[in-house]
């Protein structure tokens, strides 16, 4: 396995951890925003945002 | 002077051609969705009221236009940083001279300012990164400094590396607004916002509540026009693109027609998903959404709405799991534009320097990364630089900052007069009617430089002629020191071709200055007869401009050694990613 095909699977492990994070926190407080709900939701963009650049780097 | 351009050419084919037209697109995409859409809407709805669709559809057809004679000349002639380059091959050094300086005024201004948003949106939860005056604290330099260095990095390790990460985080700021309206237009959605007039008055409407003149001043002054602009990160990094001749034109109408299509549509969700009633002002009452002169708001919820529009609404109506994503973006947003503004600003320092405006030191290319790192380096510099703490400095960049449209005037004399000039060189892209849409591209982009408002355009005037001073500093350090890499803007040829440029910043200041009070004028010439002044006087200097062109000494090697589209040029051994 190269590194950018491992380095997209860790991308879509955090990508996946920080949506998890993210219904958690929705459905266990649907009313207030925390930082902590943003925070999760940060988690879960740069999730996204490397799983598509390791998987454009892996195709290249 | 042969010698000096087939060492800038050399430059130039070391650079990697590594980029796909996906990367192309997504690169001026990422400018065109930068930090500005979270905001865009409520500026320009409580500027125009509902009738800040139109304004979106006339920056974004204005700008589409523009568009359209830059993809002619991009394909035509792809280089890195290429927008500086424009203006002297089609007029020589002096005009070359001041549209390369305004665009750099620009370009290297906007990760610190970028920068400076994202710690801004981290201080409402960590208040020690700001002074209550609203200057940064040293913590707060800090934050946005290891930022800047971070994508600095990021940067430095390859334009292919650069732009797969630029690629990720423009499909999360695509996906994101779009759903976002979707959402919003199947939850919450009060047609009746759209024609709901608060305060009656003679011609008013509740599509149009304060006039037409405010429609048009939204296009300059609520961002609209900015946001289209990012179009141009195509063009600059067209010099590393595999093949520019597809993919530039490609990237840069695309670009603004999605972007057109998306600020179109999160201005329309916006306005339908308002509720006054929750706002505690009467409906209709769009101008309550900014702050009065004493920068107090009617009621503390619009105060709330104004510092994060659609975060609100989606709490508001109890979409939580979107209100988290869109606070997220704050931070997403303006770290990719920021990446993508340290490259285009060392392209353009990169672009000077091939120029011989700027010394020739920065156009060094490191041969392992592919990339010219001094004027990385530099641009990184000059971004610590804004950091300072005065508040002054905050205005003075958003300034500065519409002086990018200025050096869009170029654009439609450019594509005429390399017709006349340069017709042996091939186009991949031909615009069709340029008759008509190049003149149309200069007036457009005159008007959107008169709506920026006085006294802007006087300070625009004033920060374009201190580059006259910066470069005479360089080139007497240079020329006493023996080196003539800076080269000369003032012989006759120069002049009488490029003249019109300094001229035309001063008329536009005059006619900003006399013109209509809502843009800050004396309404010595009130609207409609504004816009007809500027329109004639555009269309005067458009003719001046086209009449003036040359056949610069770039054009004449390019032709005369097929140097039209520069090859990558094969190192030794290693090699950036």
């Amino acid at each position: 396995m190269d590194k950018n095909t491992s380095a997209f699977i860790i991308s879509l492990v955090v990508t996946f951890i920080g949506l998890g994070l993210l219904i958690y926190q929705t459905y266990t407080d649907s009313v207030a925003v925390h930082k902590i709900g943003i925070l999760y939701a940060l988690i879960f963009g740069i999730g996204v945002m490397a799983s598509i650049a390791f998987f454009q780097m892996r195709r290249s | 002077m042969l010698a000096d351009e087939v060492a800038r050419t050399r430059s130039d084919r070391k650079l990697r051609k590594a980029l796909t037209t996906w990367d192309l697109l997504f690169l001026s995409l990422g400018g065109i969705i930068g930090s500005g859409w979270l905001f865009a809407a409520l500026d320009a709805s409580a500027i125009a009221g509902p009738a800040a669709i139109i304004s979106w559809i006339i920056g974004g057809v204005i700008v589409l236009i523009i568009a359209l004679n830059y993809a002619e000349l991009g394909a035509m002639i792809p280089r890195s940083g290429s927008i500086v380059r424009y203006g002297q091959f089609s007029h020589g050094n002096l005009a070359g001279f001041f549209l390369a300086w305004a665009y750099f005024l620009s370009a290297v201004s906007v990760p610190a300012i970028e920068a400076e948003g994202v710690v801004g949106y981290a201080a409402a939860y960590y208040p020690s990164l700001y002074t209550s005056s609203g200057v940064l604290t040293i913590t707060g330099i800090i934050f946005a400094g290891l930022l800047m260095t971070l994508f600095f990095f990021l940067n430095y390790l390859g334009v292919k590396m650069m732009a797969k990460t630029n690629t990720g985080m423009t499909w999360w700021k695509l996906i994101l607004p779009l759903g976002t309206i979707i959402v919003l237009v199947v939850v919450h959605f009060n047609i009746a916002n759209f024609t709901t007039l608060a305060v009656p008055a003679a011609g008013a409407t509740g599509f149009m509540p304060y006039g037409f003149a405010p429609v048009m001043g939204a296009v300059a002054t609520s961002g609209i026009v900015f946001s289209f602009l990012g179009f141009r990160q195509g063009l600059d990094y067209a010099g590393e693109a595999k093949t520019p001749q597809k993919s530039v034109p490609l990237a840069t109408i695309f670009s603004v027609v999605i972007g057109i299509v998306v600020y179109v549509g999160l201005q329309v969700a916006f306005i339908g998903a308002v509720s006054f009633h929750s706002l505690g002002v009467p409906a209709g009452s769009w101008s309550a959404f900014l702050p009065n002169s004493n920068n107090v708001f009617a009621t503390s919820a619009l105060k709330v709405l104004y510092s994060a529009p659609f975060a609100t609404i989606a709490s508001s109506v109890g979409l939580v799991a979107l209100t988290y994503l869109l606070f997220a973006d704050a931070y997403i947003s303006p770290s990719g534009t920021l990446s993508v503004y340290l490259g285009t600003s060392m392209r353009t320092l990169f672009g000077m320097g091939t120029l011989g405006l700027l010394p020739k030191q920065l156009t060094k290319v490191n041969e392992k990364r592919r990339i010219p790192v001094l004027p990385l380096i530099l641009t990184l510099i000059i971004g610590f630089i804004f950091f300072a703490p005065f508040p002054s400095w905050y205005k003075l960049v958003g300034f500065i900052t519409s002086a990018t449209v200025f050096t869009y005037l170029v654009g439609g004399p450019a594509v005429r007069i390399f017709r006349k000039h340069a017709s042996e060189l091939k186009r991949p892209f031909t615009l069709k009617g340029s008759m008509i849409l190049s003149p149309i591209a200069f007036v457009g982009a005159s008007l959107i430089v008169y709506w920026s408002g006085w006294p802007l355009v006087g300070d625009l005037a004033i920060a374009i002629y201190i580059g006259l001073v910066v470069y005479l500093i360089f080139y007497f350090i240079h020329t006493a020191s023996g080196d003539r890499s800076v080269i000369s803007i003032f012989s006759a040829r120069y002049v009488k071709a490029g003249i019109w440029v300094p001229v035309y910043i001063l008329v536009l200041s005059l006619e900003s200055f006399i013109g209509e009070s809502y843009l800050g004028g004396s309404n010595f010439v009130p609207y409609p007869y504004d816009l007809i002044m500027v329109v004639v006087v555009a269309v005067v200097f458009y003719i001046w401009a086209v009449m003036s062109g040359i056949k610069s000494d770039e054009i004449k090697q390019m032709i005369e050694s097929d140097s039209q589209y520069v090859q990558m040029e094969e190192f030794g051994e290693g090699g950036a990613r």
